[in-house]
């Protein structure tokens, strides 16, 4: 006979029941937070000399009104970033605090996809891997944040964005992806883009988003990296505070 | 805005609990400690803009700093589909604390994000939306999550489909 959800509550709550007594105080906490800043002050020095090592691809200032390509990006071209990147020594260290926050895949185009997380996180970025004729938008809380052309990187292509604030309560985020061809020259206006995307049928295409954390300050100076150890996973890199 | 008092009183009322969570996740109450002290430090750092309940944000750095700390220590170690037979006798014994002891071996065994989705539904008694945004995944993948967990758990299988029709 197997357990009931009854028996699982009890063990849970039973088996948490014999701790220490005195618990967590704030002056743990404290500590732990003073433990917390030392580090990231000596991981901050690490970025410096890892910099040197690394090729900055995003530098994230607005994009400039008219300019085709990532919203908040500037600077070389993506396919310029791998190159450069490649070339240079293995970077044994990746910094940043990128987990997963929330990943959706896809098998239509011309669709737009909705997600949705908590805050939990202060700052996120995106990549979105899609076909090389494909042409990606997402939007955050109902701004377009990001649009572009899966270029970045050999294989899978993708489009790198971010680091984006995040509001309090629950996050929106949606994204599709439409062929380039159909993208115009200006699809920064935000107009624009919901008037192509609307007038696009759907169509089959395999494509993915993956929403990450970024670290909170500084990130407006976030690179964008590749480990030429693994051959193909970007990452984002913030300065830590 | 959240100030330092909030926050103060914050750790006095919920350190408590969040201890037990933490040690029903990794099961040592060192790490259980460790887990908070490093949860509450970083919700310290970002308590600004933390939102008018600083649970669901809280739960989320623990959950996710229990399961970094997880996949280090799995790293050089392959973890198997299979768990340990609840009951080693054959489910013969008929004691009840050895039962007990099997399904908490069993449960010390689950994949971190499955014993989390357990902890956070049977012990936080968190709906799934809430589990769902707390581990940055879909309510769907709580749900999958979640009756994995139980089968491999052995709950009774009337109880289960009763559980995740309800979901």
């Amino acid at each position: 006979m197997g357990v009931t959800e009854q028996d699982l509550r009890e063990l849970l709550e039973r088996d948490s029941q014999d701790g220490p007594h005195r618990g967590v105080t704030v002056a743990d906490v404290d500590g732990r937070v003073r433990r917390i800043r030392r580090h990231r002050g000596r991981a901050a020095g690490s970025a410096v000399v890892m910099a040197l090592a690394v090729v900055t691809a995003v530098g994230l200032q607005p994009g400039q009104p008219g300019q085709q390509g990532q919203v908040g990006q500037a600077g070389s071209s993506p396919q310029d970033v791998w190159t450069g990147v490649l070339a240079r020594p293995t970077p044994t260290v990746v910094i940043g605090g990128l987990d997963t926050v929330v990943t959706g895949t896809y098998e239509r185009g011309g669709t737009r996809e909705r997600l949705t997380f908590w805050t939990g996180v202060d700052r996120i970025g995106f990549r979105v891997t899609c076909g090389p004729d494909d042409y990606a938008l997402v939007w955050l809380n109902g701004d377009l944040v990001a649009n572009g052309r899966c270029t970045s990187g050999p294989e899978p292509s993708a489009l790198l964005a971010g680091a984006f604030p995040t509001r309090d309560g629950e996050n929106e985020v949606v994204s599709v992806v439409i062929p380039a061809a159909s993208a115009g020259n200006d699809m920064a206006a935000e107009e624009w883009a919901g008037g192509v995307v609307a007038r696009t049928e759907p169509y089959p295409a395999d494509w993915s988003i993956q929403v990450v954390q970024t670290l909170s300050a500084g990130c407006e100076q976030k690179e964008v990296v590749v480990d030429p150890g693994s051959g193909q996973a970007p990452h984002w890199i913030c300065p830590l505070d | 805005m959240r100030d330092r008092a909030d926050f103060e009183s914050y750790v006095e009322q919920r350190s408590a609990r969040l201890l037990r969570t933490a040690y029903l996740l990794c099961r040592d109450w060192a790490t259980a400690e460790d887990l908070v002290q490093t949860a509450l430090a970083k919700a310290w750092l970002a308590w600004r803009r933390v939102g008018a309940n600083p649970d669901p944000y809280v739960y989320r750095i623990l959950t996710n700093t229990h399961a970094s700390w997880w996949r280090r220590r799995w790293r050089d170690e392959v973890p198997t589909e299979d768990v340990p037979d609840r009951a080693a006798g054959g489910g013969d014994t008929g004691s009840e604390i050895g039962a007990r002891d099997a399904l908490r071996a069993v449960l010390v065994a689950l994949p971190a994000k499955q014993r989390a989705v357990i902890v956070l539904r049977y012990f936080e008694d968190l709906p799934d939306p809430v589990i769902a945004g707390i581990l940055g995944c879909s309510v769907p993948t709580v749900r999958s999550q979640a009756s994995r967990a139980l089968a491999k758990l052995r709950l009774d299988p009337a109880a289960r489909a009763a559980i995740e029709i309800g979901g």
